[in-house]
């Protein structure tokens, strides 16, 4: 033991050792530091390049995919197709289509993909299923793959963003179902779960 | 829609997850296997506020020296994750880098600059909210007193493991702590002494105040 150890005990009180007790744990550092560190273990080759589009690309490629799926569904922005008599008893319900760099795009690319999504719109709209967009009721699902399902409503707002929701969307379709569990057991039929991508659906409030 | 402006999300079982070390495990392992941009900074969300409020303490609050500390701990985490046996969790090992990456910051400073007289906390200002000025307080004690300090009373470390973080003998280890609580003790009667004779002074200018009314 060293000579300094020989010095009398300073025991703390309990307000002093509350007071260090209470000191906070946590400091959120910088803004840029997680892109320095990010970038300096990319150069030394411990990290992957990451892909990035400028903002105004993104946009532009985002308009153009949501387009497309549009297009694929035969569903036009504003325009709303008559709902068989069926299900007028229901309600509408809009799926927003979420994707990240995750999304696998089947092996026939992108044509693929839109053959793929027309042949689900046009199943669902032969059902009598397909609409268009309106605004939203604030309660609603997120979807992803493995039947894992989040109700938007009883997620607790203080715990972090649900799996999903921080992916761009990527289009929409609007349904009519009879009720929620009928609007749930479509969203689930449609690809873009296959694919990894999120479905966000939520019942349009009825006008 | 495939695109994003932002990294992307892990995917949602291991985000759900992220809470515990299996999560640690998960993603350092495709960190190190995949090379996975999205996995890092996962890790670095999780981990790099306390890393770097520990280093702001350690390192007596000043200047970018914890940016550095911290950016400097990460890029020697990234170079030792894959020989990371496990034996403690992520959270210790990556505090104990951070720890060393602070001593050498320390260490380039007192190169650099003269050490202060007799290794006495700086005498600023006595704080005069008592609770308000702790952290100032703490921040204001020598280096080696400071770390010991932090680390046992407010990073909850023994003294056993103090000494083998710092390379220091476990006496040492408690005399340091036994200096640090002194000179906050000491610090803190000054400030009650202060706050006591501006209350007093405030009182006798009340009943001045008072006397001199008609």
């Amino acid at each position: 033991m060293s000579e300094e150890s020989k010095e009398p005990e300073e025991p703390l009180g309990p307000i002093e050792r509350a007071a260090l007790a209470s000191l906070p744990r946590q400091r959120q550092p910088p803004a840029d530091l997680e892109e320095r560190v990010v970038r300096s273990l990319a150069a030394r080759g411990y990290l992957r390049p990451e892909w990035r589009m400028r903002p105004a690309l993104i946009r532009a490629a985002a308009a153009l995919a949501a387009a497309a799926l549009l297009f694929a569904g035969g569903v036009l922005t504003g325009r709303r197709e008559t709902a068989p008599a069926a299900a007028a008893a229901g309600g509408r319900y809009i799926l927003l289509l979420r994707a990240d760099r995750t999304f696998k795009t089947p092996p026939g690319g992108h044509a693929a993909l839109v053959e793929e999504y027309r042949s689900w719109a046009r199943a669902t709209r032969r059902a009598g299923a397909m609409e268009a967009g309106e605004e939203l009721a604030g309660r609603g699902w997120l979807l992803a793959g493995a039947g894992q399902e989040i109700d938007l409503a009883a997620a607790d707002t203080a715990a972090p963003p649900p799996p999903g929701a921080g992916a761009r969307i990527g289009g929409y379709f609007v349904i009519h179902a009879a009720n929620a569990a009928q609007a749930l057991q479509i969203a689930r039929s449609c690809p873009h779960l296959r694919h990894g991508g999120w479905i966000e659906l939520r019942p349009i409030k009825p006008t | 829609m495939v695109m994003t402006k932002r990294p992307p999300p892990l995917a949602p079982d291991e985000l759900v997850a992220a809470t515990d070390e299996r999560a640690d495990r998960e993603l350092s392992t495709r960190f190190i296997e995949a090379r996975d941009a999205a996995a890092f900074r996962e890790l670095f969300r999780r981990h790099t506020p306390a890393l770097y409020q520990l280093a702001t303490r350690l390192l007596g609050g000043t200047g970018r020296g914890a940016d550095d500390a911290v950016q400097e701990a990460w890029l020697r985490a990234a170079e030792g994750l894959a020989a990371f046996e496990w034996r403690s969790s992520l959270r210790t090992w990556l505090t104990g880098i951070a720890i060393n990456c602070c001593r050498e910051i320390l260490r380039r400073r007192q190169a650099g600059t003269p050490a202060r007289p007799g290794g006495e906390p700086a005498q600023e200002a006595p704080p005069t909210i008592l609770g308000l000025d702790l952290e100032r307080a703490v921040l204001g004690l020598p280096n080696g007193c400071r770390e010991v300090l932090v680390l046992h009373d407010v990073e909850g470390l023994t003294h056993a493991e103090i000494a083998a973080r710092l390379g220091i003998e476990p006496g040492t280890s408690k005399s340091q702590l036994s200096r640090a609580r002194r000179a906050l003790r000491a610090y803190f009667s000054a400030a009650e002494r202060t706050a006591g004779s501006v209350a007093t002074g405030d009182q006798r200018s009340r009943d001045a105040d008072a006397e001199s009314e008609p």
